[in-house]
């Protein structure tokens, strides 16, 4: 066998004394930034870029990967904790994740994200090792006009996230689409929605608002009528999922693995929009479907597992076609440049052990990664058992400091506390603020190639009909549309 | 206005004056005595933050101080650009230029601070591009393309990963200069663009020889032309924009920018430095690791390229109008 070979030296590789300490530096720095806001993991990759010019290449990358999917780990913990999305990936996860912290089950919540996560990065890895010029060739069959239809395809599942009513998310779905245009249009460099304002023309954040709606918003709830929560008595015994939580979840966490795996080979918004479509399949799928958003854990394994797994797929065409997907692997492209390896379709026959080295490290990594974030468990509901009173300035200085690292400007300061009472408004009205959020990014790639499918045919909009893949996408779209009126019209009948 | 307050108005704005005076003379003699910033007006680990870490890591060697990264991301280059142009003309606070926010944004868009508002040290390098095409295209080369645009007027898609320089000026500039017509279709960032033309949505694109060599002789991507004035080494078959009656050549540079009114032996200083700075060897070693050169020139050099682009870009600002 020539892949259980390879991976045997792989393995010989990523397992000398070495290579596991910076596995697991990279392990420990990766989940610190995630689990800090405003930490961003290029900006810590470019920090220690220097660092890895004296290591051998495959220790550089065991670190650097370590750094790239210990965020992933890490970006739970706050969504969990302190309903703080520290990552644009874990929007999702707070809807549930957060609501199980409040009813006493933060430990099984952060641990169901921990080895879904794990899970998730493993099949992926899989995917990596045996099929990776198959998923390959997935992110080159996707052109603007097959992206546009993904996007509309997961507007329509972002709406679908929303406990209560489509209406209600739809309408934040569109402020979200309008706050994405903010800035400079990408066609035509017209500035819109700036009011003159240089620190408006380059957008509005996700960290700004993310932080706004989700954590300041639920201070100001918590400051009107301060609830008691359960957390803080109850929490200490039962900190992992128990058998009932694993019967419910496995099936859901295999589906999530493959969802991620296939959607993170895309570039730009691939672990995003994985994380909600994750979600919106599994509370599709569920029997119980009205009970997604008020603390099931279904809905922090799906979107924690698929984020995982598309994480690591957004490697595939850095090493099967030399193109860097996200900002992280760019510079992990850097990396591997420094030390003389040219990663593209030739990679794998030209340098067969940093190939073999890297997978084998991807799955130390994981196992390094669950291995340190079971035990913090314990710690992090600890946390919770801080008085609420006290509590809220934590989550208040982490905003302030996610929001300032930013640009550096307390202009962002301002334009979170500004969202944090739109977030506290609209929970008030009962609207939901992740459709917004994730509207909000989706919108600007949305508009991106909607102009580019524009541009390439001429102005005609059938190139979206015309291409199968970008068919299939929005005839699903229209199907999850029209699918809650469809129910209610056949059990009308029934009835 | 009160008598008391004309009086403090007009000693402070003296003492203010006097002070102001005084540093250039204290500094021209043992600059520097404090460390020095260098704003970097773009993301982290973008090719500008990587860039200048390289270089500055050797720093305190020549200049007995370190230089501290200060990134100002945002409004695409303009809020830093915009800072170091009102900071203290005292060589402390220095501006990491580059084509898009120091000569592009000013030229076409009014945004940002070009050469009237600010001051070149000294330029570190410059990345060129290389045009390529879909493999599977009834062409060979550039003559073949241009060829195929003029039987299909408006028919070639070309993909270009940023606004204004590189690719999308050389296409525009072409366009009016030519007369023929082809769709630009605008990525976000190269990495993008590449992956469109390498799955056959562009018919054109752009690549460094980095993100190039590994599809060489593949037929993956066939190159057209390499936008520098001479040839590049790596891939010596691939003619220049010149070499095809052209006049066009992309060279998206990294230099160090001062306030206006910097004193000229501070300048020299810190030119000397940065100099010694891109000669070292581990500087060289890292900037090599990026694919990219030290392609280091002086002040009076560096400003009239400058000079040349920022103009170059303002006469033809018209081919991105729409």
């Amino acid at each position: 066998m020539d892949v259980l070979g390879n991976l045997w030296n792989g393995f010989a590789i990523a397992l000398t004394p070495g290579n596991l300490l910076y596995g697991f530096i990279g392990a420990v720095l990766g989940t610190a930034v995630g689990v800090l806001p405003g930490l961003a993991p290029p900006a810590t990759i470019a920090l220690l870029l220097p660092v890895t010019y004296k290591l051998n290449p495959v220790s550089a990358i065991i670190m650097l990967a370590g750094i790239f999917y210990g965020a992933m780990f890490g970006g739970s913990t706050t969504s969990i904790l302190l309903n703080i999305p520290g990552e644009p990936a874990s929007v999702v996860t707070c809807l549930d994740g957060h609501r199980m912290a409040r009813e006493g089950r933060a430990g099984p919540a952060l641990g169901a994200s921990a080895i879904g996560s794990f899970f998730g990065g493993t099949v992926s890895i899989l995917g990596l090792m045996l099929i990776a010029p198959v998923l390959a060739s997935i992110a080159l069959k996707f052109g603007p006009p097959e992206y546009t239809s993904l996007v509309i395809l997961g507007l329509m599942m972002a709406v679908y996230l929303s406990e209560e009513s489509a209406v209600k998310g739809l309408i934040m779905m569109m402020v979200g689409i309008l706050l994405g245009t903010v800035g400079i249009d990408p066609a035509f460099g017209e500035e819109r929605f700036t009011f003159g304002l240089p620190r408006l023309t380059s957008g509005i954040d996700f960290v700004v608002v993310g932080m706004g709606l989700f954590g300041i918003g639920e201070v100001l709830i918590n400051l009107e009528a301060p609830e008691v929560r359960e957390v803080f008595k109850t929490s200490l015994k039962g900190l992992l999922p128990n058998i009932d939580d694993w019967r419910r979840c496995w099936k859901g966490m295999v589906r999530s693995s493959i969802l991620g795996a296939l959607i993170g080979v895309l570039p730009g918004g691939g672990a995003v929009i994985s994380s909600f479509v994750a979600y919106a399949v599994e509370k599709r799928l569920s029997k119980y479907p009205e009970r997604f958003g008020k603390g099931v854990i279904e809905g922090v394994m799906a979107p924690e597992t698929a984020n995982n797994a598309a994480a690591t797929s957004s490697f595939i065409p850095l090493l099967t076609l030399g193109i860097p997907g996200n900002l992280s692997i760019a510079m992990i492209f850097v990396a591997l440049m420094i030390h003389g390896i040219r990663p593209g379709p030739m990679l794998i026959q030209e340098h067969p052990d940093l190939f073999w080295g890297v997978i084998a490290s991807m799955f130390v990594g994981n196992v390094i990664l669950l291995a340190l974030n079971l035990p913090l468990i314990g710690m992090w509901v600890k946390l919770l058992t801080v008085p609420y009173r006290y509590l809220v300035v934590v989550i208040i200085v982490i905003c302030i400091i996610g929001a300032y690292s930013v640009n550096y400007t307390s202009f962002d300061v301002g334009m979170m506390m500004v969202f944090g009472v739109f977030g506290y408004l609209i929970r008030k009205g009962r609207f939901p603020a992740a459709p917004l959020v994730l509207a909000m990014i989706l919108g600007p790639i949305l508009e991106r190639s909607v102009q580019q499918s524009l541009m390439i045919s001429g102005g005609d909009f059938s190139i979206f009909l015309q291409r199968p893949i970008s068919l299939g996408m929005l005839l699903a779209a229209g199907l999850l549309m029209l699918s809650p009126a469809a129910r209610r019209l056949w059990s009308r009948r029934r009835a | 206005m009160c008598r008391s307050d004309v009086r403090m108005v007009l000693f402070g704005s003296i003492s203010l004056a006097l002070f102001a005076f005084s540093v250039p003379m204290v500094l021209a003699q043992d600059f520097p005595t404090k460390p020095i910033t260098l704003v970097i007006p773009s993301r982290a680990g973008g090719g500008h933050d990587l860039t200048f870490r390289a270089v500055v890591s050797a720093a305190s060697q020549y200049l007995k101080q370190p230089i501290v990264i200060r990134l100002e991301p945002g409004g695409l280059g303009a809020i830093g650009s915009d800072q170091v142009s009102k900071a203290r003309p005292d060589g402390y606070t220095l501006l990491a230029g580059g084509s898009g926010w120091s000569s592009a944004q000013p030229a076409i868009e009014g945004r940002s601070k070009g050469p009237d508002d600010l001051m070149a040290l000294c330029r570190i390098n410059y990345n060129s591009l290389m045009l390529v095409a879909r493999g599977n295209g009834p062409w060979k080369n550039f003559k073949e393309v241009m060829t195929w645009v003029q039987a299909n007027p408006g028919k070639l898609v070309v993909g270009v990963g940023t606004r204004f320089i590189r690719d999308d000026f050389f296409w525009r500039k072409l366009m009016k200069d030519r007369g023929i017509s082809v769709k630009i279709v605008t990525y976000q960032g190269g990495g993008e663009q590449l992956l469109a033309t390498l799955g056959g949505h562009s018919d054109t694109g752009g690549a460094s020889t980095a993100t190039y060599m590994p599809y060489k002789g593949t037929g993956k991507l066939i190159p057209l032309l390499w936008l520098d004035s001479v040839r590049h080494p790596a891939i010596p078959d691939v003619p220049t924009a010149m070499e095809e009656g052209i006049n066009f050549v992309s060279r998206d540079w990294r230099g160090v920018l001062a306030p206006k009114g910097t004193p000229a032996p501070i300048v020299q200083k810190l030119v000397d430095a940065f100099r010694k700075m891109t000669e070292t060897e581990s500087v060289r070693n890292m900037i090599k690791g990026y694919g990219d050169d030290i392609q280091f020139l002086g002040p009076e050099e560096f400003s009239k390229l400058w000079r040349d682009e920022y103009e170059e870009l303002k006469k033809n600002a018209d081919v991105f109008k729409h």
